[in-house]
């Protein structure tokens, strides 16, 4: 009895775990997912914005608390840090979509794809040279501090990453189901040529669809800065081919694929490296993207490719 | 108008700012107040100009390419070492990006995996030799066909799929080769690589001599363009373009495309593992940092850089990108900056590449 | 006698009825045109036909063979070849080139024949060659071989796509809107040119819209209109049809 509670409370602290990356993975998703539906492009370089949100959340907080602000009030300091991560990489995202894409529109498809790549390129180099190609380290706030339930622990670091990734969910949801804007980028991912034919701004829709995935991605990127402590320039890649793994899993296109993919996805990738192997961690989002991709590309909730 | 140029690059400084500082923006600014109106009107006076497509008169053709063949043949007695290392490197980078241009410049295949299996057929050598005592003869053919057959099976699932989906399950297939090579201990010795292996001997002479090596690699360049080109103006090739050019109407008009880009597929493969098997010859050490998704990226870079299709237009891009960080040896911290963004460039002025684009037909 | 039968043919994209239970037979020989006013299914007849697309029911039977379902490359094996409502000439491949690559699956060099150029290889190929010149003769570009065929004015190259469809040797082409955006005189050109090549025992399919063209040329009209078939006949009978009148005011030159 006392085995099975165990292995239990083991399995519910994977699951925690799960929820936690899950969450980050769903929010970098919803970008990819974003931008595909109304591109049809592959953003090679949308983990390098997450990447950028990581580096730009220990610049900031660095800076407030080189000012003082931190020891004067950490909220306040955290607040502001998000909130100029979120522009900074808004505006990042934005740029490269005006640079890197848009002279591409008519290109053959392959063209912007690549271009992609050169950007991404382009972006893990930047970063490379400018802040260093060891480690940065974020300061620890919050430590282990956390509660226990039902014999598992959650950390407060969890839980806020967990709610966060919520709310920006439901968020995004009832801004694409509800608002002006959301219901112009549904439009264009469905029928571009239609929606500028009703006087639907295209550029304008595209630019924000980069501005929201940026910002999403920010968030993501700040909170895992916070969670791992440790930042390199090439998580990007890694976690840009996982959330493009989740978004397809739920069916690239789809917003509601991406947030279950993302989840899902965390999931697999916490109880794989707890029951099976940590070793290969890295390598459960390739062979599910590649399976998926060739059973069903649509998705789980996708349309049909 | 000015104005425009000034906010442009205030905006790019501010984004620079929190990464190096005000300073470092500062400076930014300054200078992009100055770049960016300069390239403005040097883009609106070349958008004039059109750039004529090189005129290669036949005469000149020939001329220049006995002049380089002649010179290709003394090299070795006229350079040092390390030059000598350098055009052997970029030998094998010929063999790899010929091989990719018939994957991406003639069936239109976006092999983001290519090098796969270069390590394949890398590490397939470096195995027979070191575990099996094989040497590089009896190992060549073997390499080359596993590479060969692994080509084919990854080709069969990956082709069904559209373009960019394409392209990602092939990067999927390249980066979870590169895993097993890293963490396959007992078989591949991780990341520390497998060491002592035997150069290729030709009657009872080692090559690890570098010019002997040099004239060793030379001849297989000479032989995989040979080969290339007339698989190229053949109907084989023929099919393949007209694959790239129009998959429906190739359809239509009698050609299997599945096949053919099947085809396509292996035969880059195959490419790919001969590069890999004189790649290890010839570094006599093979480990998984060789082979990574950069590498893929710079192959493909020398194919799209020379232009889709064209064979001397991809030997000159091979040349050129493993010249260029030699040549820049100084400023090399930016090489992958300039990758980057050259890549960026690329796509959106000159996709044709430098020897590509309109007009490359296959003579027979 | 009946080269090609279409049985209830019908596809649906979703909830679309884009061709709904056409049937048709086509006469060994003959110039067969398909008329109807846009979007009546026509051009998803021809994708059916040639293997682009599966049909959601029906059959197709192509002498005798049931070719319903098989692959574009496996049908024009068998002898059924087209041309494009918007041209889909290898662009960047020269005139003569076009036509060669359509000789394609009745040639069979392959790899070891490509290096090595032996005899069997270099035979085949100059036979190409000079059947490639030949379409080229009979479509009046034989001058423009060596063009690429994106530079060809736009007659020139349905012309060429005519060329090109012709040398897949096949017996039955299907023709899309060929004298599409043509003047009255490159009209009558490929008027003369498609009775030509019945006079070269091909039969033609053909989808049209220029009512001169498809009264002058035609032994045999099908009307489609909305995914359905709602006449066939003589091309005298189908001028007076009451249903086809109403369907659509013809272009009356």
């Amino acid at each position: 009895m006392v085995f099975f509670l165990l292995k239990f409370s083991v399995f519910l602290q994977q699951l925690i775990n799960g929820l936690t990356l899950g969450g980050v993975y769903a929010l970098i998703a919803l970008g990819y997912t974003m931008v595909y539906g109304i591109l049809e492009l592959i953003n090679f370089a949308h983990g390098e914005i997450y990447m950028l949100g990581a580096y730009l959340g220990i610049v900031f907080l660095g800076f407030f608390t080189a000012i003082g602000l931190t020891s004067y009030s950490l909220p306040l300091s955290l607040m502001l840090t998000f909130l100029l991560s979120i522009i900074f990489c808004s505006s990042y995202g934005f740029t490269i979509e005006k640079i890197a894409y848009k002279p591409l529109r008519k290109a053959p498809r392959l063209s912007p794809l690549i271009s992609a790549i050169g950007v991404s390129i382009f972006l893990q180099n930047y970063i490379m040279l400018t802040q260093g190609a060891t480690d940065k380290v974020f300061p620890h706030l919050f430590g282990i501090a956390g509660f226990e339930f039902m014999s598992v622990r959650m950390t407060y670091l969890q839980l806020f990453i967990i709610l966060t990734s919520t709310i920006l969910m439901i968020s995004l949801h009832l801004f694409v189901i509800k608002t002006r804007m959301g219901k112009a980028m549904r439009a264009v991912a469905q029928d571009k040529t239609m929606a500028s034919l009703v006087g639907i701004n295209i550029d304008t829709v595209i630019s924000m669809t980069f501005i929201i995935g940026s910002g999403l991605a920010a968030v993501a990127g700040l909170m895992v800065a916070m969670y791992y402590g440790l930042v390199n320039y090439f998580i990007g890649y890694i976690a840009g081919i996982k959330a493009f793994t989740a978004a397809v899993l739920g069916g690239i296109g789809s917003i509601p694929g991406a947030m279950f993919g993302g989840i899902l996805l965390g999931l697999v990738e916490s109880l794989g490296a707890s029951y099976i192997s940590s070793e290969y961690k890295d390598a459960y989002a390739f062979i599910i993207l590649i399976i998926i991709l060739l059973l069903k590309p649509g998705g789980l909730f996708g349309r049909a490719v | 108008m000015r104005v425009r140029f000034i906010l442009i690059a205030l905006w790019f400084s501010i984004l620079f700012l929190p990464f190096k500082g005000i300073k470092a923006a500062a400076i930014l600014f300054i200078a992009l107040s100055i770049i960016i109106p300069f390239t403005n009107s040097l883009l609106k006076h070349l958008k004039k100009a059109k750039f004529p497509a090189i005129p290669l008169t036949r005469y000149l053709l020939l001329v220049t390419r006995y002049l380089l063949l002649l010179s290709l043949f003394i090299f070795p007695f006229i350079t040092t070492d390390y030059f000598i290392d350098v055009a052997i490197l970029a030998g094998i980078y010929i063999i790899l990006a010929l091989g990719l241009n018939v994957v991406v410049g003639f069936a239109g295949l976006l092999n983001l995996g290519f090098v796969a299996f270069y390590a394949i057929g890398a590490y397939t050598y470096a195995l027979l030799n070191t575990k099996f005592g094989l040497d590089f003869w009896s190992a060549l053919p073997f390499s080359i066909g596993l590479t060969t057959v692994a080509g084919f099976l990854l080709a069969i699932p990956a082709l069904r799929l559209r373009g960019d989906y394409l392209a990602i399950v092939t990067l999927g297939f390249g980066e979870i080769v590169r895993l097993i090579l890293n963490n396959w201990d007992s078989m591949t010795r991780g990341p520390n690589g497998i060491s002592g292996i035997a150069p290729p001997v030709i009657m009872s002479i080692s090559l690890s001599k570098l010019s002997f090596y040099y004239y060793f690699v030379l001849l297989f360049v000479i032989l995989t363009v040979f080969i290339t080109r007339r698989v190229y103006s053949s109907r084989i090739g023929r099919a393949w373009v007209a694959i790239r050019e129009d998959e429906i109407a190739s359809s239509t008009m009698g050609i299997n495309t599945t096949m053919y880009k099947l085809y396509a597929f292996a035969f880059g493969a195959f490419w790919a593992g001969f590069a890999g098997v004189i790649f290890a010859g010839k570094m006599q050490f093979v480990s998984p940092e060789s082979f990574t998704f950069m590498e893929s990226v710079l192959i493909l870079i020398m194919v799209i850089l020379g232009g889709l299709g064209s064979i001397p237009g991809v030997i000159l891009g091979a040349i050129i990108l493993v010249l260029l960080p030699e040549i820049l040896r100084e400023v090399q911290l930016y090489r992958m900056l300039a990758l980057g963004s050259g890549l960026v460039l690329l796509m959106i002025f000159r996709p044709q590449g430098l020897l590509g684009g309109k007009g490359v037909s296959l003579r027979s | 006698m009946y080269l090609l039968e279409v049985r209830d043919l019908s596809k649906h994209f979703g909830g679309i009825k884009a061709v709904e239970e056409v049937s048709f037979r086509v006469k060994e020989g003959i110039i067969m045109s398909i008329i109807g006013p846009n979007g009546a299914g026509k051009t998803t007849i021809f994708n059916c036909l040639t293997g682009l697309t599966k049909p959601t029911k029906g059959r197709i039977y192509f002498s005798n063979t049931n070719l319903t379902g098989l692959p574009p490359h496996s049908i024009v094996r068998l002898g059924i070849s087209r041309t494009f409502q918007n041209i889909r000439l290898f662009k960047e491949m020269s005139v003569i080139e076009n036509v060669m690559v359509a000789q394609h699956h009745r040639t069979h060099s392959g790899l070891i024949g490509s290096i090595t150029r032996w005899k069997k290889f270099r035979d085949e190929e100059k036979i190409i060659k000079e059947k490639s010149i030949e379409y080229l003769e009979l479509v009046g570009l034989s001058d423009y071989a060596d063009t690429i065929s994106a530079n060809l004015p736009y007659g020139a190259q349905r012309r060429l796509e005519i060329a090109r469809a012709l040398a897949t040797e096949p017996s039955l082409i299907l023709l899309d809107e060929p004298t599409a955006g043509m003047n009255p005189q490159e009209t009558s050109e490929i008027m003369s040119l498609i009775k030509n090549l019945k006079e070269l025992g091909k039969t033609v399919l053909l989808i049209e819209h220029d009512m001169q063209v498809v009264m002058g040329i035609s032994d045999w009209i099908a009307v489609l209109d909305h995914g359905v078939k709602i006449a066939e006949g003589l091309p005298a009978n189908i001028r007076r049809d009451q249903m086809v009148i109403e369907a659509y005011l013809g272009k009356e030159h």
